[in-house]
């Protein structure tokens, strides 16, 4: 299937100097999910305002294989912000027509439209109400029913439940990703959450330094990093120079313990409990590295003591470059010069 | 308790300290002799209102103020709006300049520069006229309603236009469904001065409109020169009537846009 | 974006013209029309002309709105036109006009003496000689005086005519002074017994800087140098006597003496509550209207001081730009007619006295000159022309406000 959007070579910087966008490609299929996780500053917001029109940038931006360096009114790709932002002055009901009032569509219809959508994030009772009248999580549903109403090409989402707490962010996710599949939005939703973009999205992409690192599936970015800093960032295991071991694939020993295995040193520092099972966290100074790895029911450590961890050789991901550099010939040199 | 009663007493006494001198004007204008320490005049009488309203340029002096505080107003509002909004949320070159040329009116008393003023004026032909007379007044205004202005761009901020534009609004509809409900404040507070302000001009009128255009000052000021408190007072408080008239208008005219940008 | 530029350019242009002031080359100046008077009578027939005059005086206004217009349209089907405005401004305003080459302004007529007649003279701002071509002029006016001839040490030259001649008196309040101090001994030792009941306006003012020149008259024994000599500097080492008395009485003033009345109706409102017991100033008529206004107390008297009363005459003039010289002459003129005068005279409109000879007027005007009761607190006209003093020489005025502010105020 073609690519329903395609970003090349985008790039932004904010008066000549600061890079916030490096030669960024991504490309989405229509009705997907993307969710872009990545640490705060790597430029993921920009991104999302540069889509919406809202700031200029370098690169090409299609959507549906026209060109979008045109006017922002006729873009059909709707930014939903971290804080609702429902108009304050309209009622729950105005808010939600404003964008098909803007695109002159007839009142009757419009309001016809904005009451359908308001049924369908369950906010039909308030619609007389103003913005200040509503919860945080109802402001957030109406918000999305005003995106929405206007029948987007394309849904931008920025941390749209960033400022809910945690039981509601749950339901309200929930919520939202339900309607977005049932109304086949192309919706792209950032977050530096990566539980929650794995949740969110039918793909994931990680971002980081201004660029996408790498994008696919959450338990293929968790196990198979393709670089350092998506394994750091994103992956769960230890992050060696030329790759990355799961945590599953690690074994906790004793410190001492005779091993044909490679062999790592660390400390117990802490634990902590994470659905009912014991969690150590365990540094290691050679890399210098904190990890979590769960309890196993073989050994039990207490807090200070000396482990060794346990790998071997077929455990290890090899990050890209290594790989490249592997199928190049000489390899087996190379590796050993990373170690 | 204790902090109501204070509230209390400080709302009264800021309703004496706003009507008290309102209406010791009033009596003032009807007054006959009213010397400290007599609590109330000696006699009263119309004398000073007589005074005032049969002078032969009052209705077109009325007039005159009204037209050309209409015509300010607006001017103002359009050349202040935009330019406020683009020192609040852009950065452009030569900013700071503009920003010190735009506080110069405030700084430097006006006449310093009236007779230059009053030169060009008269070289586009504009001196001794109203067209004259409102341009002119524009200068004491607008970079106080720029200010104002710009203050309420920077409060509002430019989430809301954003997400304006991303719902597909055009400039014209981002002025009338998000400035105008939301700087209304601001808006409201802008014009209030401007009319305070352009009402008020006496030097500035007397040299561009060369003393052909009367406005109010110009047959009201005069009388400070003088020793009759009751026409000054009488003066006064017709002046006072200008501001409050002005003030309803544009409370009706706020009022009627709000209402019909909230359309759903 | 666009308004925004507009708006910058309109600002910034108008602060290049500030500093742009170069004229348009000579400009073309209206000329004394030359015509027989009945032409310029039958001329300024169904024009108006535009009256430019402090505006601050309810009765002066009057006079002018109620008698003077309505007359004159009657008469010569001319309408006047009453622009209230500070002689100042519009002199500032002529002096730009004249700088812009503007031929043709918008005043036909101007209110001015003394130091505003010389510096419009020296500019040049003033249409020419026109007083000896009217009529009123010629026959009411007797020319051997010397109000006709100098305006405060000013050649008049005939640019001016003449419009009223105002002495300046003292008011009192009668209930609470019963022998008001003529002199400075008296004033001396009034002060002290009744300090802070006296004041006078800072000599910035005309009517304060008046009370000064009488002073220095009583001090330098009338000295003729006042009048005649156009250069203070002989005054060095002679006024001290001036100052010292000056500086005696400073302390026991309104006040202390640390601040004095910007103003002549400054001080007419201190007067006007009871702050003080004095007020002054030129027109020995005006407290007529105010006692019945109830601006004055009703006790209010008048009174010369002993070294007399300087009479000041003020005129009427016509602007180099004006566009209707024909119709000013012909308003200026009927404002020096005996009726105007007389009507002038009335207490209940302005007051104040005549320029024209009473011997010259017709006989029923003189009757009703001699019937007319300019008001009780108006001394009579014998006592107010034996105590007549000529004006100083117009640079008095700026030495005493120059050190007046050094010898009295900043000790």
């Amino acid at each position: 299937m073609e690519n329903y959007i395609e970003l090349k070579n985008i790039t932004k910087h904010y008066n000549d100097q600061r890079i916030i966008l490096d030669d960024l490609s991504l490309s989405m299929k229509k009705g997907e999910i993307l969710s872009v996780v990545g640490p705060s500053g790597c430029g993921k917001t920009t991104l999302l305002r540069c889509m919406a029109g809202l700031e200029g940038h370098e690169g090409i931006m299609r959507m549906n294989g026209t060109d979008l360096s045109g006017r922002t009114d006729s873009r059909g790709i709707v930014l939903m912000f971290q804080d609702s932002l429902l108009f304050p002055h309209m009622t729950v009901l105005e808010n939600v027509t404003y964008g098909l009032k803007m695109k002159k569509i007839v009142k009757r219809e419009r309001i016809q439209s904005a009451r359908e959508m308001l049924a369908k994030v369950d906010m039909s009772d308030h619609e007389k109400k103003f913005p200040y009248e509503l919860s945080g999580g109802q402001q957030q549903r109406v918000a999305l029913a005003r995106a929405l109403v206007t029948k987007p090409d394309l849904l931008l989402l920025d941390e749209p439940f960033s400022n809910l707490d945690q039981s509601l962010r749950y339901e309200l996710r929930q919520y939202v990703r339900d309607v977005l599949v049932e109304e086949e939005v192309t919706a792209l939703f950032i977050t530096h959450d990566k539980e929650e973009a794995s949740f969110m999205g039918d793909r994931l992409a990680v971002m980081g330094k201004g660029r996408i690192q790498q994008v696919g599936h959450p338990e293929v970015l968790s196990i198979q990093p393709c670089n350092p800093f998506v394994a750091r960032f994103f992956s769960e295991g230890l992050v060696l120079e030329e790759g990355f071991i799961p945590t599953q694939k690690l074994t906790l020993i004793p410190s001492g313990s005779p091993s044909k295995d490679i062999q790592m040193e660390g400390e117990v520092v802490n634990e902590s409990l994470e659905y009912g099972k014991k969690i150590y966290h365990i540094r290691v100074p050679h890399l210098a590295q904190t990890i979590t790895i769960p309890s196993s029911e073989e050994h039990n450590f207490t807090k200070g003591t000396s482990i060794t961890l346990k790998y071997t050789e077929n455990n290890i991901h090899y990050f890209d470059e290594v790989r490249k550099i592997k199928k190049g010939g000489d390899g087996e040199n190379e590796i050993v010069a990373y170690s | 308790m204790i902090k109501n009663i204070f509230l209390k007493t400080l709302l009264v006494l800021s309703i004496i300290l706003t009507i008290g001198p309102i209406l010791l004007v009033a009596i003032q204008s009807f007054s006959f002799r009213w010397v400290w320490p007599d609590l109330l005049p000696q006699r009263f009488g119309l004398r000073a209102w007589k005074a005032v309203f049969e002078d032969p340029s009052l209705l077109q002096a009325l007039g005159n103020s009204m037209m050309i505080t209409a015509a300010v107003v607006m001017l103002t509002m359009v050349i202040s709006m935009p330019a406020a909004r683009a020192l609040a949320f852009e950065q452009f070159k030569g900013k700071t300049v503009i920003e010190t040329i735009l506080m110069l009116p405030l700084l430097i008393p006006l006449l310093f520069i009236v007779m230059g003023l009053h030169l060009t004026m008269i070289r586009f032909n504009l001196a001794d006229t109203l067209a004259g007379v409102i341009l002119v007044h524009l200068l004491p205004c607008v970079p106080y309603a720029i200010r104002i202005l710009r203050t309420g761009y920077e409060r509002v901020g430019t989430k809301w236009y954003e997400q304006a534009i991303v719902l597909g609004a055009s400039r014209q509809k981002q002025f009338w469904t998000i400035t105008v409900p939301m700087l209304m404040p601001s808006i409201r507070s802008a014009i209030v001065l401007t009319v305070v302000i352009t009402l008020s001009q006496y030097a500035l009128t007397a040299i561009i409109g060369g003393g052909i255009i009367t406005t109010l000052p110009i047959i009201y000021y005069p009388y400070f020169n003088s020793a009759d408190q009751p026409i000054i007072a009488a003066f006064t408080l017709l002046f006072a009537v200008l501001p409050i008239l002005f003030w309803f208008v544009i409370e009706l005219i706020c009022r009627s846009v709000t209402t019909m940008i909230r359309q759903p | 974006m666009n308004l925004k530029i507009t708006a910058l350019i309109l600002i910034f242009s108008m602060f290049l013209a500030a500093c742009n002031s170069e004229g348009n080359g000579e400009p073309q100046t209206s000329k004394v029309p030359d015509q027989k008077w009945e032409d310029i009578e039958q001329e300024a027939e169904g024009s108006t002309v535009n009256l430019f005059m402090w505006g601050g005086d309810n009765g002066i206004n009057r006079y002018i709105d109620d008698w003077v217009a309505p007359k004159l349209k009657e008469n010569h089907d001319i309408t006047l036109k009453r622009h209230p405005m500070d002689t100042n401004e519009f002199i500032q305003k002529l002096q730009t006009e004249k700088k812009a080459g503007k031929d043709k302004g918008t005043i036909d007529i101007i209110w001015i003496n003394g130091e505003n007649f010389k510096n419009a003279k020296e500019n040049q701002l003033l249409l020419g000689s026109f007083a000896s071509k009217l009529p009123n002029y010629e026959k009411y006016i007797n020319q051997d005086k010397n109000f006709t001839k100098s305006d405060m040490g000013t050649d008049i030259d005939g640019m001016e005519a003449p419009w009223g001649n105002v002495q300046f008196v003292m008011w009192y309040d009668s209930e609470k002074v019963k022998n008001p101090p003529k002199n400075m001994d008296e004033l001396k030792k009034f002060v002290k017994e009744h300090p802070g009941k006296f004041t006078y306006p800072n000599p910035k003012d005309f009517s304060g800087n008046a009370f000064l020149r009488h002073v220095l008259y009583e001090k330098t024994d009338q000295d003729p140098k006042l009048n005649e000599k156009d250069d203070p500097s002989w005054l060095e080492g002679e006024d001290e006597a001036f100052w010292k008395d000056l500086k005696e009485i400073s302390p026991h003033l309104w006040r202390k003496g640390k601040t004095y009345p910007e103003s002549l109706s400054q001080l007419d409102q201190l007067y006007s509550k009871g702050e003080v017991w004095f007020t002054l100033g030129f027109n020995e008529a005006r407290g007529e209207g105010l006692i019945k206004d109830g601006v004055f107390p009703p006790s209010t008297e008048s009174f010369v001081l002993d070294v007399g009363s300087i009479g000041n005459t003020h005129y009427l003039s016509i602007p180099f730009n004006s566009p209707n010289p024909e119709g000013a002459m012909v308003a200026i003129n009927f404002m020096e007619s005996p009726e105007a005068q007389l009507a002038k005279m009335d207490p209940s409109m302005w007051g104040e006295g005549m320029v024209l000879e009473s011997d010259r007027l017709p006989k029923d005007i003189q009757k009703e000159l001699q019937a007319l009761n300019r008001g009780d607190t108006v001394l009579s006209t014998k006592e107010l022309e034996e105590a007549y003093l000529p004006e100083l020489n117009s640079t008095y005025i700026d030495w005493i406000k120059e050190h007046w502010l050094n010898e009295v105020v900043q000790k």
